[in-house]
């Protein structure tokens, strides 16, 4: 029996606004004091009505150009989506059934294929000897705008809620069921994270549950020629990469298993919806299809349909996309390998700090992204810095001097990091390490060390050479820095002959 | 009678403070019989007198529905569950009317379901021609306190009728505007799509002075209608050039009374110069129908902010969640519960089809059938009721028996005109009769014009 994965991915995304979707309530919910960012609209008080946020707007309709969609809809429309919740202060959440804002949109994912010799793409970041990179369109079904919904606190026998999550915009985006396992479900939601987190459409958050994945998910079973198709199984509310990929392992073998003891396909009536335990890395039953929620969808009477026109949505610009940006660095010859690790790992930020950058260095740009992509991003990671609180020209000045070889990689490496941590003064640190020109003083220490070590002298020269390492070290040591090391052993080696 | 109060205000002759301590006294005293309010605001009033007079409606007395929301005062909505409910804001409407005196609270149906004000946890409110009969409703409280003088006008709401019907009832002229004409910010929703709020007075002039403030485009509101160009309604036209369309209704059900007072007032309004016309809706038979659907369905989704956990009835010692929300909402009227069980059906998988999306086809079509007609004529008369008021211990067999009597009020919520109602007459019991002049949307100074020169005669 053959098996092909089958898997389809709404993901709820916390759209970036000043204010919530209906009310302007701010958007700060995480971490302050409870209820302090609600009002009758919000909290669904008798009486109030919703308004539509407008930079709601203008974030889906940023998505809609973002994921390729075709339609970036003249007329969309609000629904009310009935169930009683505590959580859901209305009693229906405001969502958009018939008519989403966008349609018709595609993501681009990398896919892991075997290597086929002809076509062979070594260059990709994420190729490996045996496989290449393979892209696979996932299509995407729609995105529309809704409200997120309060939140729950159970806590000793009560239930406290708080209301500065209810009404946050959300944007669901429901792709194709195009999505073939785990690795291309990750691949898909982590492009997803990247695209958005990078446009400012959403800070992605997962922990806070910024983004958070649904999925629906069957197998194809080729027995025998003919084609079987488990029943279709729900997971709801994923809330990591982890838990998305884990769950689909989980599911992909529990469903194969169980085919294979009770033959059982897909209908209309055998859906199910489970939830995800992390703790023991398995899916939960919930519920099946007969008690599943009606949820009695009719149109949002208080809100007319959305219409937007052209210049609307011309007007709405997209200052940062991820893919553009990979695009420029291609094009100033930037690795792809290091271009990805800088606008996708690292991010917007370290994106502008290095186009900063760009203009004022003076050498080979991709050692520029090097030094920001390992050492820069590494103390700043370590440390916990704020990237904005460091001085591009300093960076730069640094950097530069290393180009004009005044001063030496060590030396730099050594500067920045106390540049960052310790705040300290770069111009003192740089005229203390900078690389000692006159020869004569260079040729001064390296006679001081081997007059220091006659011993190892003699072991380099019955044929240890490994020992030179080991000079070289002292006499940057001794020198702080001051010297280049390939300088330093070119003139050991002459000086060391003279032993012989 | 809002502008010789407003003179006399302005004047000195009278303050607002004595102005409203004369109508305080006026409705504790009535209110004992006939129940219009379900709170005398006394302290609120006093403590929100105008320092000055300015605005037209600065400190003249007024009566308003217990479903729009006022900052710091109890709105109970007619319900027992929200008897204790404190509004936390103001509606729009409210803010429009700038410094008027608030009497009190009128009474209703709970949450507005319901065309007697019997359906009010707070008891029914009698009509001043004749205490053994009802004031109507659902705004029946502000209704019956405008006609016993207790306010010089009252702000109702009107879904169905709500405004028209008790007007009707106890003689005096309320107007639903156009949907969208006022703001419904503040408003406690029935039928979202339907409601309106509405103006009554004793006179179509004080109707028009109070439209002229309470229409301003709210943003607060996405169904508020944003004109640009300012009407001043009380500057009324001449509408003896008017094509008025006379509804072709049956018969059946529509009390004698009431055909003789409406065969008057078309003698009159062609004595005005108007001409007149026969208008057929063919699909009226069906406007019942759609408007029983249509209007619980979106009361079912209305409703269910009202779990109790926020504001409202707030049940103790239960538990668990189910048990809360079943003792949370076993506090609604039964006709609260028959609406909410009506719309939770028609809205369900399975019947939406059809239920909610013919009726929404049917409503639909009358709004093409009624757009037909307004191309001929400007306005379409009626009678307002097919009833004079109901005895207050009149039994009704089925609540459909009552919902039928909405035949003529309803059409124009389904299109979102505006219509008004006048006294045009008495019956036998001396009990008043209504004229309904309904119009295109936006012919609100069509309306009122006519309605006034009519008024004028029967006044």
């Amino acid at each position: 029996m053959d098996k092909k994965i089958i898997v389809g991915i709404e993901t709820h995304v916390q759209l970036k606004t000043k204010s919530k979707m209906f009310c302007s309530c701010s958007t700060e919910y995480f971490g302050g004091k409870p209820n302090i960012n609600v009002c009758p609209v919000c909290l669904g008080y008798p009486g109030a009505l919703p308004k539509v946020n407008e930079d709601a707007i203008k974030q889906a309709i940023k998505v809609g150009k973002l994921l390729h969609f075709k339609h970036i809809n003249y007329y969309s429309s609000f629904e009310r989506k009935n169930y009683m919740y505590p959580d859901l202060f209305k009693g229906f959440q405001i969502t958009q059934y018939k008519n989403p804002i966008v349609s018709d949109g595609y993501l681009e994912i990398d896919t892991q294929g075997e290597v086929d010799p002809a076509s062979k793409d070594t260059n990709h970041p994420k190729a490996t000897p045996t496989h290449h990179v393979v892209p696979k369109k996932i299509n995407i079904y729609r995105a529309h705008l809704e409200e997120d919904t309060a939140k729950s606190l159970h806590e000793s026998g009560y239930t406290l809620i708080d209301g500065n999550k209810a009404g946050i915009p959300l944007l669901e985006i429901v792709s194709a069921p195009d999505i073939n396992g785990a690795a291309e479900a990750k691949e898909y939601a982590v492009s997803l994270y990247n695209i958005l987190k990078y446009s400012n459409v959403s800070d992605c958050d997962m922990e806070k549950g910024q983004m958070r994945f649904d999925i629906n998910i069957n197998l194809e079973i080729n027995d025998s020629g003919r084609k079987y198709y488990t029943p279709i199984v729900e997971i709801k509310n994923l809330n990591s990469f982890r838990a998305l990929e884990r769950s689909i392992n989980f599911e992909e073998s529990l469903q194969f298993s169980e085919f294979e003891k009770n033959r059982i396909e897909m209908n209309k009536g055998n859906k199910v919806t489970k939830g995800w335990n992390d703790l023991k890395g398995e899916t939960v039953f919930q519920r099946g299809k007969e008690e599943s929620d009606d949820y009695r969808y009719f149109p949002e009477p208080d809100l007319p349909p959305l219409v937007i026109s052209q210049e609307f949505i011309d007007s709405v610009k997209i200052e940062n996309s991820a893919e553009d940006t990979m695009l420029q660095l291609e094009k100033a010859n930037i690795s792809k390998s290091s271009a990805a690790v800088l606008v996708l790992t690292l991010g917007i930020e370290f994106v502008k700090f290095f186009n900063n950058a760009c203009d004022i260095y003076n050498g080979d740009l991709n050692n520029l992204v090097n030094w920001i992509i390992n050492d820069l991003a590494g103390i700043i990671s370590e440390h916990n810095i704020d990237l904005s609180s460091i001085s591009v020209s300093g960076f730069v000045k640094i950097l530069n001097l290393v180009n004009d070889k005044k001063l030496t990689a060590t030396s730099a490496k050594e500067i920045i990091n106390k540049m960052i941590v310790e705040k300290e003064n770069i111009d003192e640190l740089i005229s203390s390490r900078i690389v000692v020109s006159d020869d004569t003083l260079i040729d001064k220490y390296i006679d001081a060390m081997l007059g220091e070590n006659q011993e190892l002298v003699q072991t380099y020269l019955n044929g240890k050479e490994g020992v030179l390492s080991f000079f070289i070290g002292q006499v940057m040591k001794k020198m702080q820095g001051r010297a280049s090391p390939s300088d330093i052993k070119d003139k050991i080696l002459i000086k060391i002959k003279n032993f012989q | 009678m809002i502008l010789e109060l407003h003179k006399k205000l302005k004047a000195g002759n009278i303050s607002a403070k004595e102005l409203a301590e004369e109508y305080l006294k006026i409705a504790e005293d009535k209110n004992k019989v006939l129940n219009s309010y379900i709170s005398i605001t006394k302290d609120y009033a006093i403590s929100h007198l105008p320092d000055k007079i300015e605005s037209i409606l600065d400190g003249i007395p007024g009566c308003i529905k217990d479903n729009i929301n006022i900052l710091s005062t109890n709105t109970t909505a007619g319900s027992q569950v929200l008897k204790e409910y404190i509004s936390p804001y103001t509606a729009t409407v409210i803010s429009n009317l700038d410094k008027f005196t608030l009497i009190g609270k009128g009474n209703m149906d709970s949450f507005a379901f319901g065309s007697t004000t019997q359906n009010s946890y707070f008891g029914p409110s009698l009509n001043p021609h004749d205490i053994n009969t009802v004031a109507g409703g659902s705004s029946g409280g502000v209704a019956s306190a405008v006609a016993a003088g207790s306010a010089v006008f009252g702000i109702g709401s009107d879904t169905g009728g709500s405004v028209r019907q008790p007007a009707s009832f106890c003689g005096i002229v309320g107007l639903k505007p156009t949907y969208g004409l006022i703001s419904r910010y503040g408003l406690i929703a029935m039928g979202s799509s339907f409601d309106v709020i509405g103006i009554m007075a004793n006179t179509v002039d004080d109707v028009a002075l109070i439209l002229n403030e309470a229409c301003k485009y709210d943003p607060k509101d996405s169904t508020s209608l944003n004109i640009k160009k300012k009407i001043d309604y009380s500057k009324f036209s001449d509408i003896s050039k008017l094509k008025v369309g006379v509804l072709k209704f049956n018969d059946d059900g529509v009390e004698k009374d009431v055909i003789t007072a409406f065969s008057n007032s078309i003698e009159d309004i062609k004595k005005l110069g108007c001409s007149v016309k026969e208008v057929v809706i063919d699909h009226l038979k069906y406007v019942i129908a759609a408007y029983y659907i249509l209007v619980p369905s979106e009361i079912s989704a209305n409703m269910a902010r009202f779990d109790g956990i926020r504001f409202g009835y707030h049940p103790k010692g239960v538990k668990d969640l189910e048990e809360f929300y079943i003792e949370a909402r076993s506090k609604f009227e039964d006709e609260v519960k028959r609406r909410i069980l009506i719309g939770t059906y028609t809205l369900s998988s399975g019947y939406y089809d059809a239920y909610y999306s013919k009726a929404d086809a049917v409503r639909r079509l009358i709004k093409q059938e009624f757009d037909e007609a307004f191309r001929d004529v400007d306005v379409i008369v009626s009678p307002t009721s097919p009833t004079v008021a109901y005895r207050k211990d009149k039994v009704f067999d089925n609540p459909l028996e009552l919902y039928l009597s909405d035949i003529f009020t309803i059409p124009a919520n389904l299109i979102g005109a505006p219509a008004i109602s006048i006294p045009n007459g008495l019956s036998c019991d001396n009990l008043p009769t209504g004229l309904q002049i309904m119009g295109p949307q936006l012919s609100e100074l069509n309306i009122l014009s006519l309605a006034n020169k009519l008024y004028k005669k029967y006044g």
